[in-house]
């Protein structure tokens, strides 16, 4: 996306057009956002069929609140945050989340009393070559819960500055490091243990 | 001296670590083989799932087209009602 583009869409005479539901703005911001949106249900772990399915979810609620769209962030972030809340949505209708989460324990448990390794992490040449086999990163990272892997796709991979993360996952930025901490250590422990 | 754990602790945390921490750090990471590998792993994560995620998102352009032309149809169908 071309900071061109993202001026346009911020402008307030861009807002004033969708909120008057002009079809051709409405029809640019359909074209430029779609894409981005669909690849995040790909990476969220969803199938295409599913992908399509939330996409249209997503822009039928833009539809419906862009006319109490206040701009106070960019309407990617607020087209981010509508996709997360739909794929919870989606995501709680196939099972219910844990809150308190085990990996806190695990990475914890390794450490002794004193803050030494008990069971220390294995050989970084060994630990490449396991996280090399995609197959393994795959079956990983489809073990994080949503929040984990929204969050960790927002940061590690499509880097989005932290205060937008935030803005989508309606969280602190405390609370974003905590997400992020277990997302990492989460998946470090998965690729360890697959042999 | 700082624990291993405590130094995990920090590998995590998205506070910048003053001038001190940072050399504190590196000592540590130095003399420690378990937590040099940690952090190790830690780097080979944010390489490895870039390419892994570039990967799974890389989406048809024309089932995007086609869902671009869906939702804008919906929309205008979504205006005649109103």
């Amino acid at each position: 996306m071309s900071a061109k583009t993202d001026i346009n869409f911020s402008s307030v005479e861009f807002l004033a057009k969708i909120k008057k539901r002009e079809s051709e703005a409405i029809s640019r911001l359909v074209r430029t956002y779609t894409e981005p949106l669909y690849n995040a249900c790909l990476g969220l772990g969803f199938n295409g069929e599913t992908s399509e399915e939330l996409v249209q979810r997503v822009w039928g609620t833009f539809f419906d609140v862009a006319p109490k769209f206040q701009g106070r962030s960019h309407i990617r972030t607020f087209l981010f945050g509508i996709l997360y809340n739909k794929a919870s949505e989606l995501r709680r209708e196939q099972k219910k989340i844990n809150k308190s989460d085990p990996i806190e324990t695990t990475v914890e448990s390794r450490f002794s009393e004193e803050g030494h390794w008990i069971n220390p992490p294995i050989d970084p040449e060994q630990f490449l070559h396991k996280s090399q086999m995609l197959e393994i990163i795959k079956e990983c990272i489809d073990g994080l819960p949503l929040s984990q892997r929204m969050a960790f796709c927002l940061k590690e991979i499509d880097d989005q500055g932290t205060s937008d993360i935030c803005k989508i996952l309606e969280v602190t930025t405390t609370n974003l490091g905590v997400l992020l901490y277990r997302a990492r250590n989460r998946l470090r422990e998965c690729i360890e243990k697959k042999a | 001296m700082l624990s291993c754990k405590d130094l995990v602790k920090r590998l995590n945390s998205k506070e910048q670590a003053t001038f001190f921490q940072r050399a504190e750090m590196r000592v540590h990471l130095m003399m420690c083989k378990h937590c040099s590998n940690y952090a190790k792993h830690l780097a080979y994560m944010r390489t490895n799932f870039k390419k892994l995620f570039s990967n799974i998102m890389k989406s048809d352009p024309e089932k995007v087209k086609g869902l671009e032309e869906k939702v804008i149809e919906n929309f205008k169908k979504a205006g005649e009602q109103d």
